[in-house]
């Protein structure tokens, strides 16, 4: 069921949010020329979980706003 | 993908027609994303595997369900006009552009983004040490 408050929240945070554009397209530079890593280990990042989860999140989200501002 | 060690940059390339399914305010880029991690994480190098090929549509499955549980729906339409109060048509003209940068499209549609790539590793984590889907 969707959570309409915990989204409405969510989405003005990323509206304000400051995005630090020039950090993104280091990233984003930096997959483009070297590529994406070799394979991970399964049990580090079970172990890992919430931070993989955030990062991963936040990635994706860098990576949507700078491919369309 | 970056954390998996999945794909290559070509699979971040390919998906750039992907978001709104290619304009068109249907399926969100989100959700293609997801679907292509998953792809990655749960396919098989052998297409006649039918039990990598059913873990895989499992995965898929799981996937749709909770994205739209999360967001109400798959679509890009109804996304937009969840996040943004209304939709946007991407080929509506000049004025439907800036209307859509002055109403934060850009930075409220990462909700989105952010949802479709959690879920899938989420679905990638908690399938790591299971023998089964």
């Amino acid at each position: 069921m969707v959570d309409y408050e915990k989204l409405r929240e969510r989405v003005e945070k990323q509206a304000e949010k400051a995005w630090d554009t020039k950090s993104i397209e280091g990233w984003f530079s930096r997959i483009a020329k070297e590529g994406i890593a070799s394979k991970v280990d399964p049990k580090e990042v079970a172990a890992d979980k919430p931070r993989i989860l955030e990062l991963v999140q936040r990635r994706a989200e860098e990576c949507t706003y700078l491919s369309h501002v | 993908m970056e954390e998996f060690g999945l794909g290559s940059y070509e699979m971040v390339k390919a998906l750039s027609p992907f978001p709104g399914l290619g304009g068109t305010g249907r399926t969100c880029g989100a959700v293609s994303g997801g679907l292509l991690a998953l792809g990655l994480y749960f396919g098989s190098d052998d297409l006649l595997n039918h039990d990598s090929n059913r873990v895989c549509g499992t995965a898929a499955r799981v996937f749709m369900e909770r994205f739209e549980a999360t967001l109400g729906s798959v679509d890009c339409k109804d996304i937009q006009t969840l996040l943004l109060g209304r939709y946007f048509d991407s080929k509506g003209g000049k004025e439907n552009a800036e209307a859509f940068v002055k109403a934060k499209g850009f930075e409220k549609c990462t909700v989105a983004a952010g949802v479709g790539a959690r879920l899938a590793a989420e679905i990638i984590i908690e399938s790591m040490g299971r023998s089964s889907l």
